[in-house]
């Protein structure tokens, strides 16, 4: 199965893949119960990861709320596409939410190459 | 013997205005009502960012409604987590968190109780966040976390002192069968301000 023809969704969130720019997309509020509960996710950025699109887009302007244990899920993931060294990771954020942009900065000192990218939004 | 680490201190003379929240595990263990710290977390965001009429609060004026409002909504959060997820899983005593509010900070407290054992573990935790920068000790953790099988997280406290920039403080309470602890945010005008 191709990495992007997945879906995770469960109580105020959903997380879906697109081929055409290769993007996931998180929706709503994720707040699951460490890191056992957030393995399905672990497990789909793996994927990713092995298949090693040139270009991949995690979108969050949607994601209105992320807890710690989902900070380490991203976190481990962007270390992960440092060290495969071949992917261009680009984060799609949303000004309006402050969670965003107090620690999304923190994914780029993890992957100097990576891309914030804020919109404005509501 | 009772300790006191980091930024705790006992709730200041002049608190008129504060909210708290109680847990009670008699029915539903706290480890089963997860979902519930949402709606709480989120709650309590409401109400402190629209007590004062006009908003005429110089926290909220400092911070704006969508930053202080996000910042409770998360450290809230996270703090209901970790009592959750912590305390002693058949006490029958309640989970209880209280904020309180003063005119230029918002002080969060948790009392939970907690097995002998963690609180060894939680005395190991305060003393790495006490010795190291939070953004040091922040992203060392994330690239441990990434190399270990199965990690748990640990970032809770890591991301309120280091995305948040606020203070936290502890007091342990040995007691029989059950000690207590108390964990505390102080979350002041953003940086730059004041």
């Amino acid at each position: 199965m191709n990495w992007w023809a997945q879906e995770l969704s469960g109580v105020g969130y959903r997380i879906y893949g697109e081929p055409e720019p290769p993007r996931l997309v998180f929706e709503g509020s994720l707040r699951l119960n460490g890191m056992a509960e957030y393995q399905p996710l672990t497990d789909w950025l793996g994927q990713i990861v092995a298949a090693a699109p040139p270009q991949m887009i995690l979108d969050v302007r949607s994601l209105k709320f992320l807890n710690s244990s989902g900070i380490n899920v991203l976190s481990r993931f962007v270390i992960q596409v440092r060290q495969k060294g071949n992917i261009h990771l680009t984060v799609r954020c949303n000004e309006g939410i402050p969670w965003q942009h107090k620690s999304l900065v923190n994914l780029q000192r993890l992957l100097p190459t990576l891309e914030l990218d804020f919109y404005h939004e509501s | 013997m009772t300790g006191v680490y980091g930024a705790f201190v006992e709730p200041l003379g002049d608190c008129r205005e504060y909210l708290t929240l109680v847990f009670s595990p008699l029915t539903v263990p706290l480890s089963e009502r997860w979902r519930t710290n949402s709606i709480s977390a989120n709650f309590m965001a409401d109400y402190v960012t629209h007590l004062f009429p006009g908003g005429q609060w110089p926290l909220l004026l400092s911070y704006g409604l969508a930053d202080l409002h996000g910042a409770v909504n998360y450290i809230v959060n996270e703090l209901l987590e970790n009592a959750m997820k912590f305390c002693t899983p058949d006490s029958t005593s309640p989970v209880t968190i209280s904020l309180e509010i003063y005119p230029e900070q918002l002080i969060f407290r948790v009392e939970n109780a907690i097995s002998p054992e963690s609180a060894e573990r939680l005395q190991k935790v305060i003393d790495q966040l006490l010795s190291h920068s939070p953004q040091e000790l922040y992203l060392q953790k994330l690239e441990a976390n990434a190399i270990e099988e199965h990690p748990s997280s640990g970032l809770g406290y890591l991301t309120i002192l280091n995305d948040y920039q606020a203070r936290l403080g502890w007091k342990i309470l040995p007691g029989i069968p059950d000690w207590r602890v108390t964990t505390l945010v102080q979350l002041s005008h953003p940086r730059g301000e004041r």
